[in-house]
């Protein structure tokens, strides 16, 4: 049976263009314009979905993107929203959560046995024995679940904006919209965004029977149009708020990040269901969704049916009903005093019968629970919850409409920091607190009246005027009159339960009882036990009951509650959205190109793209890395190291700034000769190393480690905030690049093309000196961290490839320089006995454990971490990082760097950071931490394997070669 | 015949395989031509994207760097975070109270002798990616990659914004070159291929692209 309406004014349809389309296996047809849930209501359907627990029918219940139980795929995507989203022709539509479909769903028997699954059942029932629970926990996780995530879908580049606006007004409806004209016609920039299709709010769909406002609804939009400088977004929603007025904006092309100079949050109130035995029964839905579907959609909600109210909003809904020609059976005010507005008579005047102090006690299903056949009207205590089911009366209906009271929207007000209150005359939560900046209008706001609402979003605009430096007019807002728009306690109990509070999870008010009972009597944890409040729509529709709920319990005021924290985003947001373009920002080195024609395997290391190894067709990557070695054992190599962190050190100061910024001497280092650098931070962990070489009497030229360059130079120039010397820095480390050529033909070859003497008694280990290559300006610093023999070279990087090729064309008439990657300079730098840091080291690892002594001087009056390390120095040391090795030969199971040391008394006593396989000494070399009392030079470690064998390795001697 | 450059342009290897008509610029490769005039002067009005990291280009620091460009006979701006055309045709940018940048189209235009800079005042090695972006989509495009406002009430002539575009630093200005709007991004060359290949990706959607120097600089340059 068709329940499409005539024409209605302010329909959003076009019924010039049919959509065809099918759900379930069955052919449907509805209008452009309408949602999947409108097309299939109007069609006559109303078991739409199935909840997620006890698999019940459930129809519409809010048409406001909240009904997480009307969840469709097309077969593409999933969980897609019915009630929002419009239906297209050709879809081919099943609902989600079900097993054999809608109606004859196989998991449906799951509400029978609902009092064997309780909330939290699955805690306690599958505890013990613990080895059933793998089993369990398949069946339970097998059970649960909305959607199928479907792993072939297309990559659709949603794009991620920027926008920026004098003002963000969140909602389109009368309040919003009144703020936003208000604003713009002052000349503010002003966007106003609305999650609907249309703007209007509640305008366009609350008439109470009377469509006379839509005249004044159509001036506004006519001038919203023709306001420049206001641009209206609609189908978008706001999908939090960020420190500064950032606020994502949501639609469906993508994410827009608005950063505005003041926000109006005009996003008004989610209507509360009241709770009574069945109120989950599809033909059971709030007043805003009957009216939505009248106005929207022009589709009737049922033929006959019962108000159940708390408000004088349920009348309004009564009389939206009778112009739609649904038959009202009955209005049942929950309120012992009735509504004492004049709109009660004017529905009574209908022949309406009004029963006050009355509620519904539960409502009747048909057969299957797949739709309503009555409700049974009972008398009403307010004070205890309790119906008097003694002169209870069915009344025979296809629907219920509740009206029961709001909840605010007001997520993005509490995310902005904004305090909230509970007012008791209208029992709602309503802003104490805005911050600045923040405007609140609206329901939001706690203003009901359509007149109220325009003029305290005029009001609004004012405010936001003013804290903007305009003049603002000032805007008086009538007070409250009237009953609360809000019963403080919709709830009726039922001794048989199935009285939902929350319908994502199927939560009913025992299990709130049971859950206090247990000791979860906090909010916060009352959510986490009862899962109230955590399935797709957040606790839109659920949070304020579970608050009344736990209040009454406590026997606490609502406001001594307190609410669950509202976080972004609003509404769940697809990862592609979120994703955007995908930005993968990365540096290359001048010499990136030669490197990946050259067979580069690049690897990651900070931002940068360095090569790991070059691959050698027929070789593996085991065999390419081992070859790059010996290449550097047994002739020369060259590296790339243009990664490197490379700092400017200018100024009078400059080797007292080191002194203090690194651990060691620098102020009687001679020009012309590097050292290490050791840096600590304030607790004396390492956190990087590097060379400070003295290029003249107040310059240091120093390096530091590729992926902690920035924060190296970001350091410095903080210290030097706090110390005032007179250095000045410079980082150059995209400016030059270097190479580094290391092995026993490496002076040889370099020497070739230089003039500068590098003979072994010219050129000492950590000679610095400034020269030319070819005819590039280079610095070449004496190094010894992957071979005895090796020189960096810094050049201007525009012309770090000419060296490169000026090296290998020197090195060609051996044939045997060959550039190796930071695999095999991993491998030299072990064999050569030199932990790497933030490898060798972590978090935590002072240079005492690394057995750095060596580098420290803590006779210098002050250097960064000094202080830490002169307590650490007088504890006991808890590891050390020693040499190890394997037996000759050794065939037992390779262990892998982070496999744990283990004691003698079964316990974890450090761990292993580097191994490798050494091709010059032919057996796997490493560094572990092990205790200290295991650091003698043939100590035996046990090392256990991914596979839980354990291998025993030696403490030996460091380095693990002599040199090349 | 293959040229000989002494110096690697930061986006070679982004542009490998794109047909170019090539010439060398201050002893770096740079591209006069990616495709016919009529397709580039269409993509610079939609949205083009030229390269001109052979520009010359040096830093200067030190607490009297004012003064001692003002002794050269530099126009130097007068607040920090503005730029000034100078005399001679090059960009003076003024990145902090006493730090520049400056970029010449030809060395002369910046002359620096490193030698004679006075103690406390240094020569900065600059080794960056440049591009001059134009067209009407520059805003659209940006919007997705440029948290800042960019539009003309917001971003002053004579700015100069040290923001984040595409997640790398850069160092943006606008300017008016031959009567044309057209917006100028410096960032680390260790970042320029990345900053080329997102930059053209974004500007093909919008049906621009590569441009090369000779939209902007025809007279300036003869092709190899």
């Amino acid at each position: 049976m068709s329940m499409r309406l005539q024409n209605t004014s302010g329909e959003w349809i076009n019924r010039n263009n049919k959509i065809k389309f099918s759900f379930e296996g069955k052919d449907y047809e509805g209008f452009e314009g309408d949602t999947i849930s409108s097309a299939l209501w109007a069609a006559g359907e109303k078991v739409l979905g199935r909840s997620f627990k006890y698999h019940r029918p459930r129809g519409i219940f809010t048409l406001a993107n909240h009904d997480v139980n009307i969840m469709v795929t097309d077969g593409v995507d999933t969980n897609i929203r019915a009630d929002v989203v419009q239906v297209k022709a050709g879809m081919k539509l099943q609902v989600v959560n079900v097993d054999g479909g809608v109606m004859a769903d196989k998991k449906r028997f799951l509400d029978s046995i609902s009092a064997l699954l309780p909330v939290g059942f699955y805690y306690k029932a599958f505890h013990t024995p613990r080895s059933l629970f793998p089993f369990w926990e398949r069946i339970i996780r097998n059970a649960a679940g909305l959607g199928v995530v479907n792993f072939n879908y297309p990559r659709i580049l949603k794009k991620k904006h920027y926008a920026h606006y004098d003002l963000l007004v969140i909602g389109a409806g009368p309040a919003g919209l009144s703020a936003a004209l208000t604003a713009a016609r002052e000349g503010l920039e002003v966007l106003l965004v609305d999650e609907n299709a249309k703007p209007g709010g509640s305008f366009a769909y609350d008439n109470a029977g009377n469509s006379a406002h839509h005249a004044q609804l159509a001036n506004m939009l006519s001038e919203a149009q023709s306001l420049p400088n206001l641009t209206v977004k609609t189908n978008a929603y706001a999908a939090g708020y960020y420190a500064d007025h950032l606020v994502p904006i949501v639609d469906e092309s993508g994410i827009t990040k608005v950063r505005a100079k003041a926000v109006i949050v005009a996003s008004g109130a989610f209507e509360q269901p009241p709770v009574f035995r069945n109120n989950d029964l599809p033909g059971v839905m709030l007043g805003s969704a009957a009216q939505r579907l009248i106005a929207r959609y022009a589709v009737k909600p049922f033929l006959k049916g019962v108000v159940v109210t708390a408000n004088s909003y349920g009348y309004r809904v009564a009389l939206d009903l009778i112009a739609s020609g649904v038959e009202v059976a009955a209005i049942v005010d929950m309120r012992a005093g009735g509504e004492t507005d004049a709109i009660a008579s004017v529905v009574a005047n209908k022949g309406i019968k009004i029963h006050n102090g009355a509620c519904i006690y539960e409502a009747v299903p048909v057969s299957g629970k797949l739709g309503v056949k009555g409700a049974i009207v009972a008398d009403y205590d307010e004070a205890s919850a309790q119906a008097d089911t003694q002169k209870s009366i069915q009344i025979d209906c296809d629907g219920i409409v509740m009206c029961a009271g709001w909840a605010p929207a007001a997520a993005l007000l509490y995310q902005a920091g904004t305090g909230m209150r509970y007012d008791d005359q209208i029992h709602q939560f309503v802003p104490s607190r805005l911050p600045n900046g923040i405007f609140a209008a609206g329901k939001v706001n706690g203003v009901f009246g359509l007149n109220q609402r325009l003029q305290d979003g005029a009001r609004a605009a004012s405010d936001a005027l003013k804290y903007l430096g305009y003049v603002g007019n000032d805007t008086t807002v009538e007070s409250f009159a009237g009953s609360s728009p809000s019963h403080p306690y919709p709830i009726v109990m039922h001794p048989k339960g199935k009285n939902f509070v929350d319908f994502d999870e199927d939560i009913s008010v025992k299990d709130f009882i049971h859950a206090a009972q247990e000791g979860f009597d906090n909010i916060e944890l009352m959510k986490r036990f009862t899962t109230v409040g955590m399935g797709p729509s957040q606790g839109k529709h659920s949070n304020m009951n579970a608050i009344r709920i736990l209040a009454r319990i406590r026997s606490l005021p609502v406001n001594k509650i307190g609410t669950t924290t509202a976080r972004p985003f609003f509404h769940p947001t697809p990862i592609g959205h979120l994703a955007g373009r995908g930005l993968h920002p990365h540096r290359d080195t001048p010499l990136h190109q030669w490197h990946a024609e050259h067979g580069a395997v690049f690897t990651d290391v900070g931002a940068w793209k360095r090569p790991a190894y070059y691959k050698v067709d027929g070789q593996t990557k085991e065999q390419s890395i081992q070859n790059e070695a010996k290449a550097v054992r047994s002739a020369a190599g060259i590296i790339d190291v243009s990664t490197l962190g490379k700092i400017e050190i200018h100024g009078a100061n400059a080797a007292e700034f080191l002194e203090r910024f690194y651990t060691g001497n620098f102020k009687d280092q001679r020009v012309g000769r590097s050292r290490y650098a050791l840096m600590l931070d304030e607790s004396g962990v390492m956190v990087d190393d590097g060379v400070a070489c003295r290029i003249a009497e107040n310059f240091f030229y120093v390096t530091a480690s590729t992926s902690n360059a920035a924060a190296v130079y970001r350091e410095m120039q903080r210290w030097n905030q706090i110390w005032g010397l007179n250095v000045t820095f410079i980082n150059v480390t995209g400016a030059y690049g270097a190479v580094n050529i290391a092995g026993p033909l490496a002076r040889k070859v370099l020497q070739k093309i230089t003039l500068l003497d590098i003979s072994e008694d010219q050129f000492l280990l950590g000679a610095v000196a400034d020269t030319s290559i070819g005819e590039i300006k280079a610095r070449v610093i004496r190094v010894g961290f992957v071979s005895n023999q090796a020189y960096e070279i810094h050049v201007p990087a525009s012309s770090v490839l000419k060296l490169w090729n000026l090296l290998l064309d020197s090195g060609s008439v051996d044939g045997r320089v060959k550039p190796f990657g930071t695999e095999a300079q991993r491998l030299l730098r072990l064999e050569m006995g030199h932990p790497l840091m933030g490898h060798d080291t972590d978090g935590l690892t002072n240079p005492f454990e690394l057995g750095a002594d060596w580098a420290i001087n803590l006779n210098k009056p002050f250097f960064i971490g000094k202080r830490s390390l002169q307590i650490i120095r007088k504890r006991p040391l808890l590891k050390k990082l020693v040499a190890f090795s394997f037996k000759p030969y050794f065939q037992g199971p390779v262990p892998c760097e982070c496999n744990l040391v283990i004691s003698k008394s079964g316990q974890i006593e450090g761990r292993v950071t580097s191994l490798s396989l050494s091709p010059t000494l032919q057996r796997f070399i490493g560094f572990a931490y092990v205790s200290p009392v295991n650091t003698k030079l043939g100590d035996v470690l046990s090392i256990r394997t991914d596979s839980g064998q354990m291998v025993e390795a030696y403490v030996v001697q460091s380095p693990f070669i002599e040199g090349d | 015949m293959e040229m000989v450059f002494d110096r690697l342009s930061p986006v070679s290897f982004a542009q490998t395989g794109l047909t170019m008509k090539k010439a060398i610029l201050n002893g770096m490769e740079i591209v006069l031509s990616y495709e016919n005039t009529d397709i580039e002067m269409q993509r610079m009005k939609k949205l083009g994207i030229c390269d001109v990291s052979a520009f010359s280009r040096v830093g200067i620091k030190g607490a009297k760097a004012v003064e001692w460009l003002e002794s050269r006979g530099f126009t130097v701006p007068k607040a920090p975070n503005t730029w000034r055309q100078d005399h001679a045709g090059g960009l003076v940018l003024r990145l902090g109270r006493s730090e520049f940048l400056l970029e010449g189209f030809h060395q002369g235009q910046i002359a620096i002798n490193a030698n004679d800079a006075p103690e406390n005042l240094y020569v900065v090695a600059r080794y960056d990616a440049s591009f001059i972006l134009s067209g009407v989509h520059f805003h659209s495009a940006f919007s997705e990659i440029c948290a800042l406002d960019l539009s003309e009430s917001a971003f002053a002539a004579d700015a100069v914004l040290m923001t984040s575009v595409a997640g790398v630093s850069v160092t943006l200005i606008r300017q008016l070159l031959n009567g044309e709007l057209v917006y100028r991004l410096w960032c680390d060359g260790s970042y320029g291929n990345y900053m080329w290949s997102t930059l053209t990706e974004i500007a093909g959607e919008f049906g621009g692209g590569a441009i090369g120097l000779d939209v902007h600089f025809k007279q300036m340059i003869t092709g190899s």
